[in-house]
């Protein structure tokens, strides 16, 4: 590991990756929380419309989290989170330990592929 | 020996996929109004695609990361999502013009009216980027766009005064009877043309699909240095045969039977043909490469699974956004808006958007985290770096051009 990390630079915005090498998302925003000892850790990754649209901000930020809550059903507007122990490493992108079925992250992903493209013939 | 085939098979479809309905409209139109006095500005685009394909091919090759990936981890989720609705703008603007083509290629091939032909052209373009394997929609489409080789022949046949076009293309001589405006106009539309920012996403992208490493880099270059310059012959070709057929009749090229003109005085229905397979095989590429690059950009801002080297079932957003793009394209189209006009549009929102397309591919190319030591040399910098200027030269002066000649008329 280095020694200091700029996260702003090199951890926002980067794409993560299953273990299955499949594409779960970006790292919308992060959670970060003081330690005893002082320092800052990260402790989760947040992903999706929830946690993109406040940090885009103005309006298109807010109606970006307006339709995401409105569409996802969720009653407490909490973003999708990913924990850091689940994160394997982080090099040009962040990789997980953990497969893409097992990353509850996705919900317009499992609409679009259940309502939509899986009744297409050929989908497979 | 299948190094060979690879390699040949890869310049080749490079040279086939070089030209688009962009290029192909401009190019006639300008070598009917200002014959070749504009050729250079074809030749600073073509110079220009390579640069930057070459870095996003090279970004892809040793990162694994293609264009758009970088364009938000760059310029941040505010700048990104307002490139990405620029981008996309442009690419769907491209993508129906694509699709309206096509629709008048086949109008004119059979007779039947193009609004009977679009709904079934969008439906196919759709079904290949559904069913169809990458390699074979890369492949395939390029190979039957050589058939445009018919405008170059045509216009060998002419046997044109060589001494007197050189002198044309060398001396920027505008012809007496246009202004410098429409001069400038239709040299940023020529250039927005050439360089189309969904060029440089689909290349990046298709090194992932391919899953491009390191290895690859030598074959991508060859692609990029000899297919592309080639592939701009082509359109040299359609400019050329339009200057010597229609300039002296004062056509102003406002069809695509037009486009075609050259070819079929000179080479007769033979000709002809070939030249509407070049031109069905061109399009309809380019309207799978500006289809999926709609995908493929939206899926790498978000960060959602995308590709055709998964099933739809696994990239189901991507699937959904082709197949939006599809339906609205058909739309668009059935409102009686002319292709044409579509395709004016395009190439001068093209060039508008330029910068933002450029820019984050030469900062991440110098990022030493990504290329490791396939970052930017000397030259690929310097290049990048005029070529950064010029683009925001065309970017700002397109719009005030557009509206102050009333889009070159």
């Amino acid at each position: 590991m280095k020694e200091t990390y700029d996260a702003a630079l090199q951890l926002l915005d980067r794409q993560i990756i299953a273990s299955d090498t499949r594409m779960v998302g970006k790292v919308d925003d992060v959670t970060i929380e003081r330690q005893s000892d002082g320092t800052w850790r990260v402790t989760e990754l947040l992903v999706g419309p929830g946690a993109l649209g406040p940090r885009t901000g103005g309006l298109i930020g807010f109606y970006m989290k307006a339709v995401w809550e409105r569409l996802s059903g969720s009653t407490t507007g909490e973003p999708d989170r990913i924990r850091i122990e689940d994160v394997d490493h982080i090099d040009n992108a962040v990789h997980l330990k953990i497969p893409r079925s097992d990353v509850d992250v996705e919900g317009f992903e499992v609409w679009m592929r259940e309502h939509v493209i899986t009744r297409i013939p050929g989908a497979k | 020996m299948k190094k060979i085939f690879a390699l040949t098979l890869g310049v080749l479809t490079a040279i086939g996929g070089f030209v688009d309905i962009g290029d192909l409209v401009t190019s006639a139109q300008v070598g009917a109004r200002f014959g070749l006095s504009l050729a250079w500005v074809t030749v600073v685009g073509i110079l220009g695609i390579m640069v930057f394909a070459e870095m996003s091919g090279r970004v892809a090759a040793a990162s694994g990361r293609s264009t758009f990936d970088l364009v938000r981890e760059r310029l941040g989720p505010r700048l990104g999502l307002a490139n990405l609705t620029a981008s996309m703008g442009v690419t769907g603007l491209t993508f129906i013009a694509e699709i309206g083509g096509i629709a008048l290629a086949l109008e004119l091939a059979t007779s039947v009216q193009r609004f009977l032909w679009i709904p079934i052209v969008a439906a196919l373009v759709w079904l290949v980027l559904w069913r169809v394997k990458f390699s074979i929609i890369e492949n395939a489409f390029g190979l039957l766009g050589l058939g445009l080789i018919a405008f170059a022949v045509a216009f060998w046949q002419m046997g044109p005064d060589w001494g007197h076009l050189a002198e044309q293309a060398a001396t920027f001589a505008k012809p007496g009877d246009e202004d410098w405006s429409t001069y400038a106009y239709y040299g940023v539309a020529l250039f927005g043309a050439a360089m189309t920012p969904y060029e440089v996403f689909f290349f990046s992208s298709g090194g992932v699909e391919e899953g491009w490493s390191e290895r690859d880099i030598p074959v991508m270059r060859a692609n990029v240095f000899i297919g592309f310059p080639l592939g701009g012959l082509l359109s040299l070709g359609i400019a050329g045969a339009a200057a010597l057929t229609l300039g002296p009749l004062g056509v102003d090229v406002s069809s695509l039977s037009q486009v075609g003109l050259p070819v079929a005085t000179e080479l007769g229905k033979i000709g002809l043909a070939v030249a509407l397979v070049g031109f069905f095989g061109a399009t309809f590429g380019a309207a799978c490469e500006t289809g999926l690059s709609v995908g493929y950009s939206i899926s790498q801002y978000f960060g959602w699974q995308w590709g055709k080297y998964v099933t739809p079932t696994q990239a189901s957003r991507f699937h959904a956004m082709m197949l939006l793009s599809a339906v609205l394209a058909a739309v668009v189209l059935l409102t009686t808006i002319d292709p044409i006009m579509v395709t004016e549009f395009s190439v001068v929102f093209s060039a508008v958007a330029l910068p933002l397309t450029y820019l984050p591919i030469l900062i991440v190319a110098n990022d030493e985290d990504y290329m490791g030591k396939h970052t930017n040399g000397v030259l690929a910098n310097f290049f990048g770096s005029v070529y950064m200027v010029i683009v925001v030269v065309a970017s700002v002066a397109a719009l005030p051009l557009m509206v102050w000649t009333k889009m070159g008329q």
